[in-house]
């Protein structure tokens, strides 16, 4: 018999140092590969400070959103007022800050809005195929026809401006991608080996819904859901923009946009700061997105 | 010791846009308990179909599948959930037939909780165990995750999962083919001796001479979606009627670079098997063939005792071949 060795001090420091771990795990696997990623970790950080100032936006905030202060009207970024304040003299760093609340909220309303139609309508297409199949892609299909902002501002026109118009014409213009992608992501998984050598086991329709379709997709679900954030944003900066979108004096970022289209030549601070938010708000969700879609990918490893 | 598991007329015709695919097409079997049955021939002559109308994956146009002498095709639901578990499969490729988010333990208990054969969370982790170390995987492996394992381990894993249920009979669909030639060896003589310990019956498919020669007890050999000859391993090899099994055989190595063997090689493609012609499908790449095979199609007849050939040749090119 191998004589075995006390392990000395050194040894064990260097076993806790290279401890390796007892067992595979997916999860642990993507998060490790998620750190080691770091335009996903800057992604994921900006999107938590976003989070942070949107829920702590009242504590934050020097001035109240809608406070109007026609002395200070037209200000640049000063110590009093860090991004300028506007035509109403309201504070532009304030009312960016809230805008995060508003606009981060609208644009989780939507993508869940999104996900439930059109990824529930694509997951219904893929997983029983057939008829149902084409009827509910040819219905997409129709909708992609036209341009997402063109359909977004179409339904706006015609339902009015305010939330929850809004949150319905995003839904609907979010609907065809969301469904191919959902759909692309069950066929994948349908029609897999794995899948089939589970019937032949007897496993029931629910049970490989449940335990062998849904853990297989749920990552590039993910990664479908983040990446409909950032468009939604962009979406609904452009409808607020255009001015189909939220009323004033909501302070979303794009209806701030909008209402400084005016004084732009004159006052450029009023369209760099909200402009900038959206820029960085979007970046951070592709970035996150781009991160996801490599980390949940076993095969990039 | 009687038959298990019997096919009558065994039809499955996919409908393409060029017309009717017949992939199985009257193929009638038996396959005696206890033994094996090799079924072997060339990529899509319709071997993997027929596994799966066995398996019923996919319903049979018509004919019928007898298993201890009641005809599955026509069983649903619950009538079918008891057959189920009679008949296990055991897949081609290890690694795509293998959730790859669960792991060893995870896919080995699945078949015993839906089969609710073993009821009660520690029986199945026992039998799992069970189940492990008789098919000769290390319990240390049982929280790994397939990806981990070598391609014979996880072929293991597949046979695990298939004798989870304590099936009769199993349809072993080239399993051994994605496998290296070491590794084939061990999980054809795991196979063996499961079989030998628990009288299991097989149903072999593989289109490698080697392995079936290996194996079975008998072999049927496809060609076309149909069986061109069935008779006992021995017989096959020592008695070879039908053109194509003769070109297949001649087609195995032999492990001797002094033996010089002439090799049987075939002309032209295999012919499709869209809208087949009423002729003998060899026919148009058969040395053998005369105007007769082109005109009827060959009915597949007992020549000798349990030898069963279709060929209206038969007799006369093998002696021309025995010179």
């Amino acid at each position: 018999m191998a004589k075995i060795k006390t392990p000395t001090p050194a040894m064990v420091r260097y076993a806790k140092k290279h401890k390796r771990p007892k067992t595979y795990s997916p999860t642990r696997d993507a998060v490790k590969r998620f750190v080691r990623n770091r335009n996903a970790i800057v992604g994921f950080i900006i999107i938590m400070l976003l989070l942070v100032i949107a829920i702590l936006a009242g504590v934050i905030a020097p001035y109240e959103y809608q406070a109007q202060d026609y002395a200070a009207a037209f200000q640049g970024p000063s110590g009093a007022h860090l991004f300028g304040t506007d035509n109403y003299g309201r504070d532009l760093f304030s009312r960016c800050l809230y805008g995060a609340r508003y606009t981060l909220l609208l644009a989780l309303g939507c993508v869940i809005l999104a996900f439930l139609t059109g990824g529930a309508l694509g997951i219904i297409a893929g997983y029983f195929g057939g008829t149902v199949d084409t009827v509910i892609m040819r219905c997409m299909d129709v909708l992609q026809a036209i341009p997402q902002v063109l359909l977004a501002i179409c339904i706006t026109s015609a339902l009015g401006n305010g939330v929850p118009q809004m949150l319905t014409a995003i839904m609907f213009s979010s609907m065809p991608i969301m469904s191919k992608n959902c759909r692309a992501a069950i066929l994948n998984v349908r029609n897999a080996d794995y899948v089939e050598a589970s019937r032949a086991i007897g496993v029931s329709e629910g049970r490989m819904i449940l335990k062998h379709m849904i853990p297989n997709t749920v990552g590039m679900m993910v990664i479908y859901v983040v990446g409909l954030m950032g468009a939604s944003i962009n979406i609904m900066a452009s409808l607020s923009y255009l001015g189909v979108g939220l009323v004033p004096p909501t302070p979303e970022w794009g209806l701030i946009l909008s209402e400084a289209k005016g004084y732009f030549t004159s006052f450029p601070h009023m369209v760099l700061f909200p402009a900038l938010m959206i820029l960085i708000t979007i970046l951070a969700f592709n970035m996150l997105g781009d991160g996801l879609r490599d980390a949940l990918d076993p095969r990039l490893k | 010791m009687g038959t298990l598991l019997e096919t009558k007329h065994l039809k499955k015709y996919f409908e393409v846009p060029q017309g009717t695919l017949h992939a199985v097409d009257d193929v009638s079997l038996s396959i005696e308990k206890g033994s094996t049955l090799g079924v072997v021939g060339e990529s899509g002559c319709g071997k993997s179909t027929l596994g799966k109308l066995i398996m019923k994956l996919s319903q049979p146009t018509s004919g019928q599948i007898l298993f201890d002498g009641t005809d599955i095709v026509p069983l649903t639901g619950k009538a079918f959930r008891s057959h189920r578990y009679q008949i296990q499969m055991i897949f081609q490729d290890p690694y795509a037939t293998l959730d790859p988010r669960m792991s060893v333990g995870q896919l080995i208990a699945e078949p015993l909780e839906v089969s609710r054969l073993v009821q009660g969370k520690q029986a199945i982790d026992q039998r799992v165990d069970e189940l492990m170390e008789l098919v000769g995987l290390a319990q240390r492996l049982k929280n790994s995750y397939p990806h981990e394992l070598d391609g014979g381990r996880r072929q293991r894993i597949g046979i695990a999962r298939a004798l989870a249920v304590n099936p009769q009979f199993i349809v072993c669909d080239e399993p051994v083919s994605a496998l290296d030639v070491s590794i084939q060896a061990q999980v054809l003589n795991l196979l063996q001796d499961l079989q030998r310990d628990m009288g299991l019956t097989y149903m072999f498919i593989t289109h490698d001479m080697s392995v079936v020669k290996h194996i079975s007890d008998q072999i049927a050999v496809m060609y076309l979606g149909q069986v061109v000859e069935k008779c006992e391993a021995k017989e096959l090899f020592a008695n070879t009627m039908h053109p194509y099994s003769q070109a297949l055989l001649s087609a195995i190595p032999i492990p001797n670079i002094h033996i010089e063997r002439k090799k049987i090689l075939l002309k032209g493609e295999l012919s499709s098997p869209i809208n087949p012609k009423p002729c003998c499908r060899f026919a148009v790449r058969c040395p053998y063939a005369t105007e007769e095979c082109f005109a009827s199609e060959p009915a597949y007849r007992e020549v000798k005792p349990g030898h069963f050939v279709a060929c209206h040749k038969v007799g006369q090119h093998n002696d021309n071949n025995k010179q």
